[in-house]
């Protein structure tokens, strides 16, 4: 084992990726429908905690609405970006012309609500999100074609 | 299914999440490369240029299904072809 360290020291090994982004070929919007629906829920919980006197128990959920919601926007930005990098081809843009406008402004929405405790940019993330699911929904029956 | 490289023995340093427990982030792995493959065996094998290590789930006629141990980072199975193969994992140190 030292050995084969000291080797490694001298030799850098080489690195191996352990997670894999082979396209497989299964997608779904679900999971971004849900991270952007949970956003919504989430600044709708810390708005209503910020109008009132918090107790260190409202301090405490306040704490674990805001990271559900960065988690979320997390998840839903990186369910986005496969969409649109691995599902979404060239093709597709004949079909969706605003399709490139659409998954950057949704990404971006997703930052925001990492920002910030905003309503509107909760729901407009949401919108972004359904509409890119029918779009996913039209080009899949555009395939079975 | 058989395996064959050029040289018998390769190193690795893993890196992510997607085999954990048994190989974590930074783990230095040692492949052999002339070896039969079984179902269970951890791989090495390169797609599109980058290396990459998982679990065989499943040995079909002339592709290998592998799979990540941490199945909360990698949650499908993916397919790869024999002549991509690097080697078995035989040894973490």
């Amino acid at each position: 084992m030292k050995v084969l360290r000291l080797v490694d020291r001298i030799f850098p090994p080489q690195v191996v990726f352990a997670h894999c982004d082979i396209p497989c070929g299964i997608y779904d919007p679900k999971p971004a429908q849900i991270a952007a629906e949970t956003i919504v829920k989430m600044v709708g919980k810390i708005m209503v905690l910020s109008d009132e006197k918090m107790s260190v128990d409202d301090k405490n959920a306040c704490v674990r609405y805001i990271w559900t919601k960065e988690e979320h926007a997390r998840k839903c930005k990186e369910e986005l970006l496969i969409l649109w990098t691995d599902f979404f081809k060239p093709e597709h843009l004949k079909m969706f012309p605003k399709l490139h406008d659409t998954f950057w402004k949704a990404t971006k929405l997703c930052s925001q609500n990492k920002q910030t405790v905003d309503m509107k940019a909760a729901q407009e993330l949401k919108k972004a999100v359904d509409e890119i699911a029918k779009m996913f929904a039209k080009a899949k029956a555009a395939a079975k074609k | 299914m058989t395996i064959n490289p050029k040289f018998p023995f390769s190193r690795f340093v893993v890196c992510d999440k997607s085999m954990e427990p048994a190989f974590c982030d930074g783990d230095h792995v040692l492949t052999f490369n002339w070896i039969k493959l079984q179902v269970g065996d951890v791989i090495v094998f390169k797609f599109e240029n980058i290396l990459k290590i998982k679990r065989i789930y499943k040995i079909l006629d002339d592709l290998i299904l592998v799979r990540g141990d941490n199945r909360k980072s990698s949650s499908k199975e993916k397919l790869v072809d024999p002549k991509n193969l690097v080697g078995k994992v035989i040894l973490k140190y």
